[in-house]
């Protein structure tokens, strides 16, 4: 599957709104094996709320490999490619943790607070 | 009987802490009008305004209009800089005069009542970085809009201002920088904080310090985010900025030799965030112009 993203959203990927559409796209296609191209050829901005909707998202309920696989970025700018990386890296590790562990990362911050008190 | 009137002195404005406390006591001042009464703001002793304070006189005129309370801005009290700069920048139409016009280093203000990323990104490009005080190419231009534009999309997201989100910005020809001021009256990041991690309180520098932490976010349930100040603070230290937030008591400041936290004595309720840009080209790390194709 081959999809032009300036077609689809136009020259600013930069909503969440536009990140849940690319989104709906690719996941059925990832999760059933195929490859998917995102041709960014077009695109002038990125921000980090669309990729966080876009392909952050993948990563809650795909594998990484299946990702790393099936997925090519293609035409994106050297600053594009910057915030998809840190998107990426980010939803890894927010995604990598069972909600049990989300939930223990909270309490640290919440102890971190506490801890204030102190002070 | 006649509407009872509140009278304020609008200060110098130049971003400094010190500012920031008197345009807090000002806030503080005016929240005591209420229905049917009048707030004039009064400019005698105001030498210079900079886009955060026009940006926090737009919040206080908004927030008393909700209020259902009549501001007055007097501009025979103005400097005729002051009054010029409120002019060309489109202050003083959106407070009800009916001068228009927009010349000299004044970068239009902007008031955004639902997100328009699309039309915001036109206004850095265009209006802030698309005057031809910074010579940088398309790129760049492009790769700044985005980083700044996460400012707009934290404060709608997170900051949720009945009054919206406002923004200002001027270019300083002396000092070869350009300012842009975007300022809300949404919850504030210490009670944002506070709410999240139930808090009562939470240190203005804490809870600044953990807005700029990769990932953390207030959003439960919405996936892994939390990158807006993470990409702004890295670009302002690469290129040689400078980035302030004021949120309530809570104070940070980003400069190229770091970054530093403070609970400040003083306590705005407004989110305002400063960012200033060098027009030095030769600072910029330029981006490479080219595409890439990539599997991770």
């Amino acid at each position: 599957m081959l999809i032009k993203v300036a077609e689809q959203i136009g020259k600013n990927a930069v909503t969440q709104r536009a990140g849940q559409k690319l989104f709906e796209m690719i996941q059925a296609e990832l999760r059933s094996g195929r490859q998917v191209i995102i041709d960014f050829s077009g695109v002038e901005v990125y921000s980090s709320p669309f990729f966080n909707n876009s392909i952050g998202r993948l990563f809650a309920d795909i594998d990484e490999d299946a990702i790393r696989k099936h997925l090519v970025i293609a035409n994106i700018t050297q600053n594009g490619e910057q915030v998809v990386r840190r998107v990426i890296e980010n939803a890894k590790a927010y995604y990598s943790l069972t909600p049990d562990e989300r939930q223990r990362q909270d309490d640290v911050s919440r102890e971190f607070f506490d801890s204030l008190d102190g002070l | 009987m006649e509407p009872e009137i509140h009278t304020v002195q609008v200060p110098s404005f130049n971003s400094a802490r010190h500012d920031f406390a008197r345009m807090a006591a000002i806030e503080k001042a005016i929240s005591r009008a209420t229905y049917g009464e009048i707030v004039e703001f009064r400019f005698n002793d105001c030498r210079f305004i900079d886009p955060a304070g026009v940006v926090l006189l737009a919040l206080f005129q908004r927030r008393l209009r909700e209020r259902g309370v009549q501001s007055r801005f007097y501009n025979s009290t103005m400097t005729p800089a002051i009054e010029a700069n409120l002019v060309q920048n489109g202050f003083a139409r959106a407070v009800g005069a009916t001068e228009l016009g927009r010349t000299g280093n004044s970068i239009p203000f902007r008031e955004d009542l639902a997100q328009d990323e699309d039309s915001v990104i036109e206004y850095l490009r265009e209006d802030w970085l698309g005057r031809g005080w910074v010579a940088i190419p398309q790129a760049m231009a492009n790769d700044i809009a985005g980083k700044l534009l996460e400012v707009y999309v934290n404060a709608f997201e997170h900051g949720s201002s009945t009054v919206g989100v406002m923004s200002c910005g001027q270019y300083f020809p002396k000092k070869r920088v350009l300012t842009l001021a975007v300022g809300d009256y949404g919850v504030g990041i210490p009670s944002k904080a506070s709410q999240y991690y139930k808090r009562d309180k939470i240190p203005g520098n804490e809870a600044l310090k953990w807005a700029f932490t990769r990932g953390m976010t207030t959003l439960i349930n919405q996936g892994a985010r939390g990158l807006g100040f993470d990409f702004l603070r890295e670009f302002v230290q690469v290129n040689n900025g400078h980035l302030e937030v004021y949120s309530h008591n809570g104070y940070a400041e980003v400069k190229n030799s770091g970054v530093t936290f403070e609970s400040l004595s003083t306590y705005v309720k407004a989110t305002m965030i400063r960012v200033t840009l060098s027009c030095d080209q030769s600072v910029y790390r330029m981006p490479d112009q080219g595409v890439k194709t990539f599997q991770w």
